[in-house]
């Protein structure tokens, strides 16, 4: 419970200025949030989901608000209010029951039936201010029966200040739909992020997640995945590269709702300096999932004494016709292959970034988005070389 | 078909067709306290034990740190309400001697029965060779037998009643220095009322030459038991030792909160191994036992070792996590898991490895087995501290699905804090193969017995690491509890 008083009030001062600049769907729902976070409160480290970040600490500062952004440009489509906060229900979160209470805008991506966009749609979110500052963003996106859309969003900030983010994002996915989304966190050091992402996915559904985090201050990802149609298919992919002071927490839950669906879930981190990680990934297998193949695997790379990590891998399982496994390791860089390369002339510092390279490149690897996969093998070998400006950035950065 | 086929088969039958066949009850005149817990109740249970101050002492503060706890929830069980004050928490079966029982002769012929019953002879000459057992009824230590022939080595072996009379030094040495009161509701409950359990000291360099053994029976209605057991293992010893439980059929949920503390010294080495039988409740998940324990070794030592094998067959409720702390430099813990669970039983069981100093190992083994409505699941955590260089864990769950209305769950924690620890964990979720059954049935072996096999294959990793009695046992165990599964 401590100090959600600063947001309550908040909310109650600047209510009218926040309803008189969204939409009115928006609106509607805040007052059951508010009533819901006050109830919640910041969850404690006894709060099972969030045993590996301290919530209340990142929201303790005074952050700012930008509150006289410009009226809601148009209405939201009919579709939107049908689908808003049905899958991020504030009930249980207090970070859904924040965001929903503070949100401003909404972005919504809506594919009609059968509809297909050949490239994919990118948000880019860029942070700069004077002050500290909070942002509560939203992304709703539904994909009719049939439809097939691929979303990037990449986070980006400016300047040294501090920013603390809430998101909550939607995902709806049509029968035999098929939805990409690719979230990419690669701010600095004073960004806090609180990203809540609720997908769904009709029966011979697909749905492709994946959230890389290379700079940033503490990240925490939450996604919750059901799979509620017969043969529905989630592919949830991440990858964390952590230095400083830095902290990243995936929390993932695949809910196996409808008989014969599939999952498969690859998350690795590189844990460097006095940085932390955290993964912990259920998979829950309802009574009426039979025939579930669920694939989990979390692999780590602890590279210092002050590093940390901790895994968590799940199953829950009432259905008895399911293959089922997850594994998780942690370990460090094989000192057999930095000997080869030392042998060949390779400096140590190249052999080992080029270690943690390839450690990496097996979640780039199984990314669908090929200009994007291109793309992050670059910044991932910049994030570990940790320059801003060394020749190789040049040359690719064009 | 060969010959050793059909013993087999024949072998699975008889054991198929048997329930719980341990859930008789013995008439025998019981001392039991007035239900309900205080100070008093625990003032009274130090009291008929003839305690030293000290130890009335450490009950009572345990006592006053339990009424400040509450019950915990986080456990992937459906608890029924405990009610502390309907229990009682003293029941004396051998009160009727002034004493206790000095010689065989002095007890009670009906408590020999018993354990005729349970094959666990109380007279030496009967018994397995190489095993000493102490046997337990409700709140007291019946008999230990072959402490003689053990104290020519040095080694005690004892209940802890008797340790605390005969070796107040050794017992408050080491009595809470494992699993202190506070460290969690169900220790500092068994720390304010435990009544018996076994004492065990191997002195330095004594390799104990049988297993010791000790079996806890309850008996008494509505009473809990709540026993302790204390083994320490002094430099360059060796010992293995056995638990086996039993309980009445009855229609209420009984109590057994028990602690299990072990000592590891340098280069010593500690085998554990439990068959866990509790009454599980009936088929519709009437009755049975909770089994609420704290089991924890202390690997103190440089090279110690120990190693944990438990077969859980029985209790309505398990919640258990035999751990080790590796806090000597190089040393080495196992943990060795089978835990079946039919009808309504719901086990939440697994291990810590708590990794403290530099080039520890550990393996986790654990398999679970679950069928009817029950709900089995696998809770662990491996632990690497800063200081553990070139820590080692290997884990691995296997989970075998023999219903659609079970549940297996597997939720492993891992803490590294360590650049050089090597940790691994693996899990796995399935039903029975339908090739293998196919195969088996194919061969004219009836499904039941199919299943009996297959399941004792994929258990074998764990059985095979029980010694050969407690294994032949915790066969027929498996097979007993499985029955009425397949269909």
């Amino acid at each position: 419970m401590k100090d959600i008083s600063q947001y309550i009030e908040l909310f109650r001062t600047e209510r009218a200025l926040l309803d008189s600049h969204s939409q009115a769907l928006l609106n509607a729902h805040r007052d059951e949030a508010a009533e819901a976070f006050m109830r919640l409160g910041f969850p404690s480290r006894k709060v099972e989901r969030y045993r590996y970040t301290d919530v209340a600490e990142a929201f303790a500062p005074n952050y700012g608000l930008k509150l006289d952004t410009p009226p809601a440009a148009m209405n939201l489509p009919e579709v939107a209010a049908t689908r808003y906060g049905t899958l991020a229900n504030v009930q249980n979160d207090a970070i859904t029951a924040l965001n929903t209470m503070l949100v401003q805008d909404v972005i919504v991506i809506y594919v009609p039936a059968d509809q297909r966009r050949e490239h994919p749609v990118q948000l880019t979110n860029t942070l700069r201010s004077s002050v500290p500052l909070m942002q509560n963003r939203r992304l709703l996106i539904i994909a009719e029966a049939g439809a097939e859309v691929q979303v990037l969003q990449t986070d980006k900030a400016e300047g040294g200040q501090d920013f603390l983010t809430t998101q909550v994002t939607e995902i709806f996915v049509g029968e035999g739909a098929h939805v990409e989304f690719y979230d990419m966190e690669d701010s600095h050091s004073r960004c806090h992020r609180f990203h809540q992402v609720y997908a769904q996915v009709a029966a011979g559904g697909h749905l492709t997640h994946t959230t890389f985090t290379l700079a940033s201050g503490l990240s925490r990802n939450q996604a919750d995945v059901r799979l509620v149609g017969q043969g529905a298919d989630a592919l949830l992919l991440g990858c964390a590269i952590t230095d400083g002071q830095q902290h990243v927490d995936n929390n993932t839950l695949i809910e196996h709702i409808a008989p014969g669906c599939t999952s498969r879930e690859l998350y690795k981190y590189v844990v460097d300096q006095q940085s932390s990680g955290a993964f912990a990934g259920r998979v829950l297998v309802r009574q009426e999932a039979e025939k579930t193949d669920s694939i989990e695997r979390n692999a780590n790379l602890v590279c210092t004494e002050q590093a940390r990590m901790w895994t968590q891998p799940m199953l829950e399982i009432y259905a008895d016709d399911v293959k089922c496994s997850h594994g998780s390791t942690v370990g460090q860089l094989n000192n057999d292959a930095l000997f080869y390369m030392r042998q060949r002339g390779i400096s140590e510092a190249e052999a080992r970034m080029l270690l943690k390279q390839a450690f990496a490149s097996e979640v780039l690897a199984a990314i669908p988005l090929e200009a994007l996969r291109q793309r992050l093998h670059v910044l991932v070998e910049k994030r570990f070389r940790n320059c801003e400006d060394c020749k190789l950035c040049q040359k690719n950065n064009r | 078909m060969s010959s050793d086929q059909e013993t087999t088969n024949a072998f699975v039958r008889s054991v198929a067709e048997r329930t719980y066949e341990y859930g008789f009850t013995t008439t025998v005149e019981t001392e039991v306290i007035d239900r309900g817990l205080t100070e008093d109740t625990v003032r009274l249970i130090s009291e008929k034990k003839g305690e030293p101050e000290w130890l009335l002492d450490f009950r009572l503060k345990a006592f006053r740190y339990w009424l400040t706890l509450e019950q915990p929830t986080w456990g992937h069980l459906k608890m029924p309400e405990i009610d502390y004050q309907a229990i009682s928490y003293y029941a004396d079966p051998t009160a009727k001697k002034k004493q206790g029982p000095k010689s065989l002769d002095e007890i009670d012929p009906e408590l020999m029965k018993t354990f005729d019953k349970l094959g666990i002879p109380l007279e030496e000459r009967l018994a397995l060779s190489g095993t000493a057992v102490d046997a337990v009824m409700d709140s007291v230590s019946v008999k230990t037998t072959f402490r003689e022939k053990l104290a020519e080595q040095g080694i005690i072996f004892c209940s802890i009643s008797e340790a605390v009379r005969e070796h107040p030094d050794l017992v408050r040495k080491y009595l809470g220095s494992v699993v202190p009161y506070r460290d969690n509701f169900f220790a500092a409950l068994n720390s304010a009322v435990f009544s018996d359990g076994s004492f065990v000291y191997i002195p330095k360099g004594v390799r104990c030459p049988m297993e010791l053994s000790t079996y806890f029976r309850i008996n008494a209605q509505g009473t809990g038991q709540f026993e302790r057991t204390l083994i320490v293992c002094d430099e360059d010893a060796y010992v293995s030792y056995l638990e086996g439980c039993t309980a009445p059929m009855r229609d209420e949920n009984q109590l057994h909160a028990a602690i299990v503390e072990i000592v590891v010294e340098n280069r010593a080495e500690v085998k554990y191994s439990t068959v866990q039988n509790w009454y599980p409740g009936d088929k519709d998940g009437k009755g049975g036992v909770l089994n609420l324990v704290t089991k924890r070794g202390l690997l103190r030592g440089v090279n110690s070792k120990l190693s944990w094998t438990q077969v859980e067959t029985g209790s309505a409720i398990t919640w258990k996590y035999p751990s080790c702390v590796l806090a000597g430099e190089g040393s080495q813990a196992e943990f060795y898991s089978v835990a079946v669970t039919n009808n309504f039983q719901q086990a939440d069981t697994g291990t810590k490895m708590i990794h403290l100093a530099p080039r520890t190992s550990s393996t986790i083994i654990s398999k679970g087995i679950s069928a009817g409505r029950s709900q089995n699941s696998y809770r662990g955590l491996v632990r690497v501290a800063p200081k553990a260089e070139g820590a080692r864990n290997y884990s691995s769950c296997d989970s075998l699905l023999l219903s659609s209305t079970c549940g297996a769950h597997t939720f492993p924690y891992m803490d590294i804090q360590n650049p050089t620890a090597v940790v691994e964990h693996e899990a796995t979720t399935s039903k029975i193969s339908e090739d293998q059954l196919f195969y088996c049935q194919q061969r004219g072996i009836p499904q039941e017995e199919a299943v009996g096999l297959i399941v004792n294959g994929y258990a074998k990793d764990v059985l095979n690491k029980l010694p050969m009695e407690f294994a032949v046992e915790a066969q027929k165990l498996l097979s007993v509890s499985l029955e009425g599964t397949v269909g």
